[in-house]
């Protein structure tokens, strides 16, 4: 692999990106949404309590938690409520990013002119796949600090007893969040081998919020903590997830099709 | 001697029911020019995608450089190769954008690719919109830059798919006569595919003509026009028909067969040059 064209790859894609509004929007609206406004709205309404009152969902929520953790409901929103949450920004950025980088260049008729260059196919995709997933993973982080200075500032942790982020949530943003950006990556590459249009991948490739969704759910109703065992399952499951749709990417990956179907 | 930059035998390419390119054989030896002629739909897009690597043959072999095209070698086989085709260039990036890209996909160091850049858009007079974005260029601009796009890495092997397609006949010429210079210097080859005939006699060494993906006609273009056309004609050009007249009855008084004298009536072509470009080509 030389990676001198991968990068030459990804600089190009990059500066595309930086001057596409159109697929800006959603990556920076994404942090201001979950890791601002959402918490703020539910830690300040968590510290009153007509506010928690209102909040119905909330005891069926906290019956699916540790005791000592039910009994702070700032904690739990903070520390459980919010973490299928953010597993939404690695997985939305990614796919956002990856349908413009690989659907993107063939709805522009783009895509031929790279494979007229020396890029092997292993090179393109790796390349595709960085340029989604470097973002993705730099948004989650950022959102992180966000967030950590939302609940610093808003639920005062220390004067509890307890610490924000914590180890749980370290794992999720540092392992679990670039595991799941690189399955979503991974299977965006595998549409766009189907897909021409963005609007028809946008709409397959938005079925890959639907486990998060349904996790988020699944807490809400009680059903599920997302403590340290959920995350180590979620951790397994989306890395080998990856060495799977990184396989068949790369060998799904044929210029013959691809140049066939332009 | 050494052996052809492209060599193809037998190569063909069946989309489900329909023949793209039919049994081809072709042969290119270093710093020649191929004109690969034919209609719209007659298989020379599919034929450059195959010589490339991009399109798998259903029959046949492609060699470039002496080494078989196969998908381990394709990558850097085409890393000698410059290609201009339909495709797009990135419209979000200048000129320069795009075409350093192309640089650096092809492993030239910064200063090479900087150097190469001044001198391509010099050639291509696109100098004074190196920092445009593509998409703010008109369609001829484009195809200029999408030629550049081509021409950067200096390649040994060079394939272009119709690259005056969109231009002013000005610039339509000044891309020929670039390639003219090209194959004077000698160093590189090229395959050229078009359906624009005009000029093409003195850039062609050879040329394949293709009809619906078969070969209508092949071989060197000094011999083909002489094997159709084994006795020359020649033009004399005087400005009054009655001095045309007597020309003609001396002619035919010396045992000539001679037609009867013909206007040649100017076109909107020569118009253009003598307007536009200030000279009658």
């Amino acid at each position: 692999m030389n990676p001198t064209r991968v990068r030459a790859l990804v600089a190009k894609d990059w500066i595309e990106l930086r001057r596409n509004r159109q697929t800006l929007l959603p990556v920076v609206l994404l942090p201001i949404v979950f890791a601002l406004l959402l918490p703020t709205t539910l830690i300040s309404a968590t510290k009153r309590p007509e506010a928690l009152e209102r909040l119905g969902f909330i005891d069926s929520y906290l019956v699916g938690l540790p005791d000592a953790i039910a009994a702070d409901p700032t904690r739990a929103m903070v520390e459980y409520f919010m973490a299928p949450i953010f597993l939404m920004i690695p997985i939305v950025v990614a796919t956002v990013l990856a349908t413009a980088a690989f659907v993107g260049e063939k709805e522009r008729d783009t895509l031929e002119g790279l494979l007229f260059t020396p890029l092997t196919d292993r090179e393109l995709v790796i390349g595709k796949i960085l340029v989604s997933w470097i973002p993705a993973v730099a948004v989650t982080w950022l959102s992180t600090a966000i967030y950590a200075l939302v609940v610093a500032a808003l639920a005062r942790p220390w004067e509890d007893g307890w610490g924000f982020p914590n180890g749980t949530w370290l794992a999720l943003v540092a392992v679990i969040a670039p595991l799941v950006s690189f399955f979503a990556i991974g299977c965006i590459v595998l549409i766009s081998h189907r897909a021409s249009t963005l609007q028809g991948a946008q709409a397959v490739a938005g079925l890959l919020v639907l486990p998060v969704i349904v996790l988020i759910l699944s807490q809400a109703m009680g059903a599920l903590a997302f403590d340290r065992r959920v995350v180590v399952v979620i951790g397994v499951v989306a890395g080998l997830g990856d060495l799977v749709v990184f396989h068949l990417a790369v060998r799904r990956f044929d210029r013959d099709r691809v140049v066939t179907r332009l | 001697m050494s052996d052809p930059v492209v060599r193809a035998v037998g190569l063909t390419r069946v989309f489900e029911d329909r023949v793209a390119v039919s049994a081809l054989d072709l042969t290119v030896d270093r710093g020649r020019v191929l004109g690969v002629l034919g209609p719209n739909g007659s298989g020379k897009s599919t034929t450059v995608r195959m010589l490339t690597g991009l399109l798998r043959p259903t029959a046949g072999t492609v060699d470039l450089f002496g080494e078989r095209v196969t998908p381990s070698s394709a990558p850097r086989l085409r890393a000698r190769i410059g290609v201009q085709t339909e495709a797009n260039l990135y419209h979000r990036l200048t000129v320069a954008e795009n075409l350093r890209t192309w640089g650096d996909l092809h492993g030239l160091s910064r200063a090479t690719t900087e150097r190469r850049l001044s001198e391509v858009l010099e050639i291509l007079g696109l100098a004074d919109r190196r920092d445009t974005p593509v998409g703010s260029l008109s369609k001829g601009l484009r195809q200029k830059a999408n030629i550049g796009r081509a021409l950067l890495p200096e390649p040994e092997l060079l394939f272009l798919d119709e690259p005056t397609a969109g231009l002013d006949p000005a610039s339509a010429l000044d891309v020929l006569d670039h390639l003219g210079k090209l194959r004077a210097e000698g160093d590189t080859t090229i395959v050229l595919c078009t359906h624009q005939l005009h000029g093409l006699e003195t850039l062609c060494d050879d040329v394949v003509m293709l009809d619906r993906g078969r070969v209508v006609a092949a071989g060197e273009v000094t011999d083909l026009l002489v094997t159709h056309w084994p006795i020359r004609d020649y033009v004399i050009r005087v400005g009054d028909r009655a001095l045309a007249e007597r020309a003609v009855t001396y002619l035919r008084a010396s045992g000539a067969a001679v037609d009867d004298p013909e206007s040649a009536d100017p076109s909107l072509h020569d118009l253009y040059f003598r307007m536009l470009a200030g000279e009658e080509s």
